[in-house]
This record gives structure tokens, C-alpha cells and sequence, in this order.
């Protein structure tokens, strides 16, 4: 029964699905189907009143699921950021789908089943339930991302999708059996205590290629350079609304699974000794990220493509996040992320969601053209949505005192607080970064309120459900900015959690020349 | 050591075998069959395909959607099949007796909204008229 509790965040939203499948079903054909959406995020929101209540941390206690999830804090942190991404990808649905001639109740059910399979991809602590639920997620999104059938666009976007991401699944397993093959294990916790107990150093070859191959499955899933070729073309030509989902909920996961995955695994301190290792490897990753991202995103002339590559960029900050783990005073030296991350992803999926939400409001019946010239003037003729956009856009950009800022901010002094002199220049490039980027941001609002309107001014969507869902984004990213504190606390409280607790029998096995260097 | 490697000895093993028999059995055919080929007999046999076509050949996306649903209704056989096994011995204890039936019940309850959701779309119709997709016609 306490396991039913405990896992009602999973099953509510697979039910959800369900229910929604029904109802569809049962409406008349010709019957608009927008009224699903708000069942769907009725739905995510009973979910996430049950993560939040249900995940404290204890196990679970049926012998078939021990050791299986994990349902603590942290997943409850990103439990939220996927189903406000979910929820909200589902009300910005309800008046996009039939102006665009694909009012279809598949939709908001194949969005449920991917919250559930999110939900099962973060809280996985056994490797092959990990990569079912990544599955779940994933095969739902695809399907989405080329549900507007009369576009050509949007099926190459699903096509290029499914594509990419069968060729991250692969090296996901991959990765997986490396890991497998070195401990005779499939299950993280058990996987970091043999590497505990037995010294890494004799033996570097498996949990080396394993590494690199999961940093490579999961980057494709966060878009991070160079495993990002496909971000612009599907988040450009997919439905905006499942682009929403995918730059919030699918990017959040991706790296809340990315952080469990990596301090579990590679709890041994000895790891840092590796020929490429985990630290490098993401400080490079991170670099070339934000670099690239920024550069590209500059050239760019569409506004959903300007926003891709600003996703791709925050991936990059979020990266040198990843690289500046934090040492827990009073544990066995066991690392775990650096507080900033979960509260600049909150920033991140706040704006992000809020920008892309209200691009696809704009532009009506199967028309989206959405190139600088043709948000032209839209500060004169939808001034609403205009202003909406800017908070998001400036969120996004870093402008203080919005949310973006304080993510910022707060992310790059806990970089410098692990190691002030040696993190100096990465946070230096990461501020310069921000520099660069606010060029493509302040472009779209020059663009909306200092531009004349070209000869066919875009037309809005006018639809309450996404009104009041840009409006709240827009609104949680100016709250944030403001009152952090609250946010930044629950961010210190989950990322303590980032890393599984090992118990160990014995000492950790080191190396004979141990260094006693933080990650 | 060496004793590490002798499962994977067999395996070998099997690999070389295997390509050796069919390498014995076709030097062999080529060496004693008769060579008498008429049209008739170098066409495929019974409902094969022709063993060389062009690629961008069409058939109906008909088959595509069976052959979907048979491996889906497939897998639920297969999920059964070893809870029926396993049923008996569950009985014995009082909790997990009932919670496997319980499970098996919502495994085949999902599967049956499944499967009434492709019949109401109309996908079950091999005739497909289009009239009946998508909900009811009220």
C-alpha cells in the first residue's frame, strides 16, 4: 500500500493518459478537442502534489521494486520542472493544434505517457528501468514532434528526432553494458560500491569507454555541443508547443539523470585519475557549448531558431555546473552537484517555456512564419503578448532583476565558491558568454517594439488558456528574480540528494598515490 | 586464466561449425547436383519473393499496421505466459497472490483500452473507409 503511495506520481500520470485516450474516444469525431488539455494538466498537477508529497526518500518496500527508484527530494525538484513544462506544453496545445489542422486527442495522451516515462528516466536507480523510461519519454515525444501531418517540416523534425535519438539509445546501452560488464551489476548503487570497494585504477578501460558514452547519450538529450546538430531543424519544425516540452521537460531530466548517473557510478574519488575524465570532459563539453551555441545563435534570422541555440547555450552553463561538483562536509567524500544547477534549470525551464509558449501563439491557421521580419511591430499590435515576451526573453538573456539573473548569478558564485582561483577563467567565459548572448535576445525585442511591421504583420492565437499560461511564466520569471531565496534553499536541500548513498563495508579503495582533490 | 575463457571456447566454436557446415553443404551441392534449370524452376517457391526487385517497390500500408498489432497483442502473450507459470507459487504466499493478479489485471486492462482504441479508430478494418476514424460519428 505505502508502495502505491509512493509511486502514485508514475501511475497518475500513465492513468492520466489513459483517461484521456478514453475520453477522446468517446467525444464526438468532429468534437474540438481542446477541453483534453485541461484534463491532461488537471492530471499533472494531482502528479506533482504527489511527488511532492509521497517522495521523501524512503524505500520502497515490495522485494521486487527494492533498490529499483529512487524517490527522494531531488526527483521531486525535477518531477515539477517536467510537469509544469507538461502541463504547460499541454494549455499552449489547446488553441495551437487546430489552428494548425492537427486538433488531434493523441496529443495530450502521448504527452501524459512521455511525463511518465520522464518520471520513470529521473527517479531510475536499476539501469534497464533508467532506459525504459528514457524510451517511454522519448517515443512519445518523436510522435509529437511530427503530429503536424500536412507539414513537411515537422515530420522531418520527427524523423530527424527519432533518428538521432534511436543513435542515443544505443550508446546509452552501451554504456550500460560497459558498466554491466565491469561490475556484474545493473544497478547504480550496486555499480559505485564495487567500484568503491575495488580500486578503479587497476583497471581503467571499461568504466573509461562507459563514461564517455553515457556523457554522450545524455548530452544528445540536453543538446549539448557537439551532440546538438539536430536542436535547431526539430525544435524549429516540430509543433511549438511539444518544442516547449522538449526545452524544458526533456532538457531538465536529461540532466538530473546526467548528475545521479555520474556521482553514483563514479563515486571513487580515483575516477579523477582517469585518461579522460569526468571533470575535463564536462568542462570541455561546456565551453564548446556555450561557445558554439552563442556564435550560431547569432547568425540566426527565425525566433524559433534563436531560441534553440539559447537552449543549447544554457546547456552549457548548466554544464560548467556540472563540472564544478561540491564536496558534503561530514560524508565519505562522496561529491554531489553544485547547488546552482537545479535552480538555474528552474529559471531556465521558467523562461524558456514562457518564450516558446507564447511563439506559438503567434501565427494562425498553418501559417508560421516565424523570421525576425515577421514579428516585426508586434509590440504595436499584440503589445500583451509583446510584453510577455520580453520578461521571458530578458529572463533568458541574464537582465537583472529577472529570474535568468539570479540563476546566473547564483549558479556562477557556487562555481567559484568550490575553487575560487582555478574556476576563475571558466566563469569569466561563461560571463562573457552572457555578453555575447544578450546580442540574439535584444535582437527579438528590437525587432518586436523598434521595428515597423513588414508587409504581412504576423497574426496572434487568441486563446485564454495560453494567455494566462505566458502570463504565469512571465510572471514566475519576474517572481524569482525577486524572492529567491525560497528557491535557492530547495535547490541546496535536492542537490545534496544528487548523489545515492553507498554504504560501504569497508574503506574506499584508493590508489596508492591518493589525491585528495574535490571533483 | 585460461579456464575464464572456455564458455567462450564453445562459442567459437559454434561460429566456425556453423559457417563450415554451410560452406561444406554448398561446395557440395555446387560439386554433385545436377545443373538443369528451366524458367519455371528458378522461380521462387510457393509465396516467396522474387530473390531480386527493385527496392522502391510499394505494397500496402495495410500490412504495416497488422504486422504493428500483432507484435503488440504478441508481447501480451508473451508477458502471460510466464505469469501463468509463476501464478501457482505466488498463490502460496497471501500478499503477492493478489497483488499478481491485481497486476495482471491492469497489465491486461491497458492493453484492452488498447486495443479498443485501434478497433474505434477502425484500424482493425482491413477495408478502411476513413468514415469511422476518430471517435463516434454522432
Amino acid at each position: 500500500m505505502k508502495d502505491l503511495l509512493m509511486l502514485s506520481p508514475i501511475w497518475l500520470s500513465a492513468m492520466t493518459g489513459i483517461l484521456v485516450l478514453v475520453i477522446d474516444l468517446l467525444s464526438a469525431r468532429k468534437a474540438p478537442r481542446g477541453f483534453l488539455g485541461y484534463v491532461t494538466a488537471a492530471g499533472f498537477a494531482a502528479t506533482g502534489i504527489a511527488a511532492v508529497h509521497y517522495w521523501n526518500g524512503s524505500a520502497l518496500e515490495a522485494p521486487f521494486l527494492t533498490g529499483m527508484l529512487a524517490l527522494d527530494g531531488f526527483g521531486a525538484f525535477f518531477a515539477l520542472l517536467i510537469l509544469l513544462s507538461g502541463a504547460a506544453a499541454a494549455l499552449f496545445a489547446i488553441d495551437y493544434l487546430p489552428q494548425h489542422g492537427s486538433d488531434r486527442g493523441e496529443y495530450y495522451a502521448l504527452m501524459a505517457f512521455s511525463v511518465c516515462g520522464a518520471l520513470v528516466f529521473l527517479t531510475a536507480v536499476d539501469l534497464i528501468t533508467m532506459f525504459l523510461g528514457l524510451e517511454i519519454m522519448s517515443l512519445s515525444v518523436y510522435i509529437m514532434a511530427a503530429m503536424k501531418q500536412s507539414s513537411a517540416r515537422s515530420t522531418e523534425a520527427g524523423m530527424k528526432y527519432f533518428i538521432l535519438g534511436g543513435l542515443a539509445s544505443a550508446f546509452l546501452l552501451f554504456g550500460i553494458a560497459f558498466l554491466y560488464g565491469a561490475t556484474g551489476s545493473l544497478n547504480m548503487v550496486e555499480i559505485g560500491r564495487y567500484f568503491l570497494e575495488h580500486d578503479p585504477t587497476r583497471d581503467y578501460l571499461f568504466p573509461q569507454v562507459a563514461m564517455i558514452l553515457l556523457v554522450a547519450a545524455l548530452g544528445f538529450k540536453v543538446a549539448a555541443v557537439p551532440f546538438h546538430m539536430w536542436t535547431p531543424d526539430v525544435y524549429d519544425g516540430a509543433p511549438t508547443p511539444v518544442t516547449v516540452f522538449m526545452a524544458g521537460a526533456v532538457k531538465a531530466v536529461g540532466f538530473a539523470v546526467l548528475a545521479r548517473l555520474l556521482l553514483t557510478v563514479y563515486q571513487n574519488p580515483a575516477f579523477d585519475e582517469m585518461p579522460v575524465s569526468i571533470p575535463g570532459l564536462l568542462l570541455t563539453l561546456s565551453i564548446l557549448t556555450m561557445f558554439v551555441g552563442n556564435i550560431l545563435g547569432i547568425v540566426q534570422t527565425n525566433v524559433k531558431r534563436i531560441l534553440a541555440y539559447s537552449s543549447i547555450t544554457h546547456a552549457g552553463y548548466l554544464l560548467l555546473g556540472g563540472y564544478a561538483t561540491m564536496g558534503v562536509a561530514g560524508s565519505s567524500g562522496a561529491s554531489v552537484l553544485n547547488d546552482g544547477v537545479p535552480f538555474y534549470l528552474l529559471t531556465y525551464v521558467v523562461s524558456t517555456v514562457g518564450a516558446f509558449g507564447i511563439v506559438s501563439l503567434l501565427g494562425s491557421r498553418g501559417e508560421e512564419d516565424m523570421s525576425l521580419d515577421h514579428i516585426a511591430g508586434l509590440g504595436r499590435r499584440h503589445p500583451v503578448l509583446a510584453a510577455l515576451m520580453l520578461v521571458c526573453v530578458l529572463s533568458l538573456a541574464g537582465v537583472p532583476p529577472l529570474a535568468g539573473f539570479m540563476g546566473k548569478f547564483f549558479l556562477f558564485r557556487e562555481v567559484l565558491a568550490v575553487d575560487p582561483n582555478g574556476n576563475l577563467p571558466w566563469v569569466v567565459i561563461a560571463v562573457l558568454n552572457s555578453f555575447i548572448a544578450a546580442y540574439y535576445y535584444l535582437r527579438i525585442a528590437v525587432y518586436m517594439y523598434f521595428r515597423e511591421p513588414g508587409r504581412e504583420p504576423v497574426s496572434a492565437i487568441r486563446g485564454v488558456p495560453g494567455y494566462v499560461c505566458a502570463g504565469i511564466a512571465a510572471l514566475l520569471s519576474i517572481w524569482i528574480g525577486l524572492f529567491p531565496a525560497r528557491y535557492i534553499a530547495a535547490s541546496q536541500e535536492v542537490s545534496r540528494d544528487s548523489a545515492l548513498v553507498i554504504a560501504t563495508t569497508g574503506d574506499v579503495a584508493r590508489p596508492a598515490a591518493s589525491r585528495s582533490g574535490k571533483r | 586464466m585460461g579456464a575464464d575463457y572456455l564458455p567462450y571456447v564453445a562459442i567459437v566454436l559454434t561460429i566456425v561449425l556453423s559457417i563450415g557446415l554451410v560452406g561444406v553443404i554448398l561446395v557440395v551441392n555446387a560439386l554433385l547436383g545436377p545443373k538443369d534449370l528451366s524458367g519455371a524452376k528458378s522461380e521462387s517457391f510457393e509465396c516467396g519473393n522474387p530473390p531480386a526487385d527493385t527496392s522502391r517497390k510499394r505494397f500496402s500500408v495495410k500490412f504495416y499496421v497488422v504486422a504493428i498489432f500483432f507484435v503488440v497483442f504478441d508481447i501480451e502473450a508473451v508477458f502471460l505466459f510466464p505469469w501463468a507459470v509463476m501464478y501457482r507459487d505466488l498463490l502460496k504466499s497471501p500478499v503477492y497472490g493478489s497483488i499478481a493478479l491485481a497486476e495482471v489485471l491492469v497489465f491486461t486492462g491497458v492493453l484492452a483500452v488498447g486495443l479498443w482504441y485501434v478497433w474505434k479508430k477502425g484500424a482493425l478494418d482491413w477495408a478502411f473507409d476513413g468514415a469511422r476514424s476518430g471517435g463516434t460519428d454522432d
